[in-house]
């Protein structure tokens, strides 16, 4: 797997770094809760930790419709919630994309604005934006806030990489006119991305918890 | 070979094909009632809408999901044996035709006791 690109993890701000810290015993901690307190007042705040920050990222990709999209700074100022699949998967990534979908409706329907739907391929050799536009149009995915993307190895394993989704080629198939296909273990995951380009949240993609990602894309949108 | 989906004290029920466009994969699903007080073996699928089909049994490890294909499935006698979301599914490999939800297609499951028990499925989302 070739990665590129700097991909510098915020140790501070993850939270898994985190776990058994105790706050320093001094006489400043009611100072800085008061500036804590201000900061959320000022730019918004979240209970959600930063598990990683994707803003010094610059990858290009292309949708459905073979647009050029730069992952993230596309999304910028949107919330993102975003899933990982390939479409010659025919039992897990489908479920993850019926989530998907289902969440989109969900959020439609509480009018939630502002959050963007964002599936890539991790296979991009095989799916190309014309497989991913199909893949969507056959499940009557509205495509207004949902991008299917695809791109180079590279730049999928740099993206992949980062935010903790892991593939890798096992069983294969010869069909009768000997053309080969493979199948993908894979990472079962869906993350959620702040307006900044911060993932926030991760959850099973095709066992979602709808209720855990409605609460935290709420956090998000205070 | 019978329509209805069952032969003897064998019966093949809820059969249902994912969404898939043309050219991709889906896969079938649906469950298996054993009333007999033998054991059967389900050993191939014949799916005429597709290129191939499979038996295949997905597994979930260590946060890692995938799926690799089985030889044969075998049905215990007085049992129910699901082919589910997440465990065994019948692959099929490069559809002939758009699968759209609603539509019917028929599955011919081959077992080594009952024989061929042919299905209509129905593609769902």
């Amino acid at each position: 797997m070739q990665h590129n690109g700097t991909l510098e993890r915020k140790k501070s701000g993850d939270r898994r770094q985190q776990a058994g810290n105790r706050p320093p015993a001094s006489g400043f901690r009611p100072a800085c809760l008061l500036l804590l307190l201000t900061s959320c007042f000022y730019l918004g705040c979240s209970r959600l930790p930063v598990l990683e920050d994707l803003g010094g990222m610059s990858y290009t990709f292309y949708n459905q419709d073979s647009a050029k999209v730069s992952f993230p700074s596309a999304y910028k100022g949107k919330i993102v919630v975003m899933s990982f699949i390939y479409t010659h998967c025919p039992d897990i990534c489908p479920l993850t994309t019926n989530n998907m979908q289902h969440l989109q409706d969900t959020i439609a329907a509480d009018k939630f604005k502002g959050v963007k739907f964002v599936t890539m391929t991790f296979d991009p050799n095989r799916d190309t934006p014309s497989v991913l536009k199909a893949y969507a149009d056959i499940r009557g995915i509205k495509f207004g806030d949902w991008d299917f993307l695809s791109g180079s190895d590279p730049n999928t394993d740099s993206v992949t990489y980062a935010v903790g989704v892991r593939y890798f080629p096992n069983d294969s198939t010869y069909s009768k006119d000997g053309k080969l296909s493979y199948y993908i273990v894979h990472t079962d995951k869906c993350i959620l991305i702040d307006r900044n380009g911060r993932v926030r949240g991760e959850y099973s993609g095709s066992q979602l918890d709808f209720e855990a990602i409605l609460n935290d894309i709420k956090s998000l949108e205070r | 070979m019978i329509l209805a989906g069952s032969q003897n004290l064998l019966a093949v029920q809820n059969a249902i094909v994912g969404v898939a466009a043309k050219g991709m994969s889906s896969a079938a699903f649906f469950k298996i009632m054993n009333n007999s007080d033998q054991s059967d073996t389900l050993y191939a699928v014949r799916a005429d809408f597709a290129e191939m089909a499979q038996l295949h049994v997905s597994f979930r490890k260590d946060g890692l999901v995938g799926m690799h294909p089985v030889k044969f499935v075998a049905v215990p006698a007085r049992s129910t044996f699901y082919f589910k979301h997440g465990g065994y599914h019948v692959m099929l490999m490069g559809v002939k035709e758009n699968l759209t939800a609603g539509k019917k297609v028929k599955l011919e499951l081959l077992f080594r006791r009952a024989g061929t028990i042919t299905v209509e499925a129905v593609v769902k989302r």
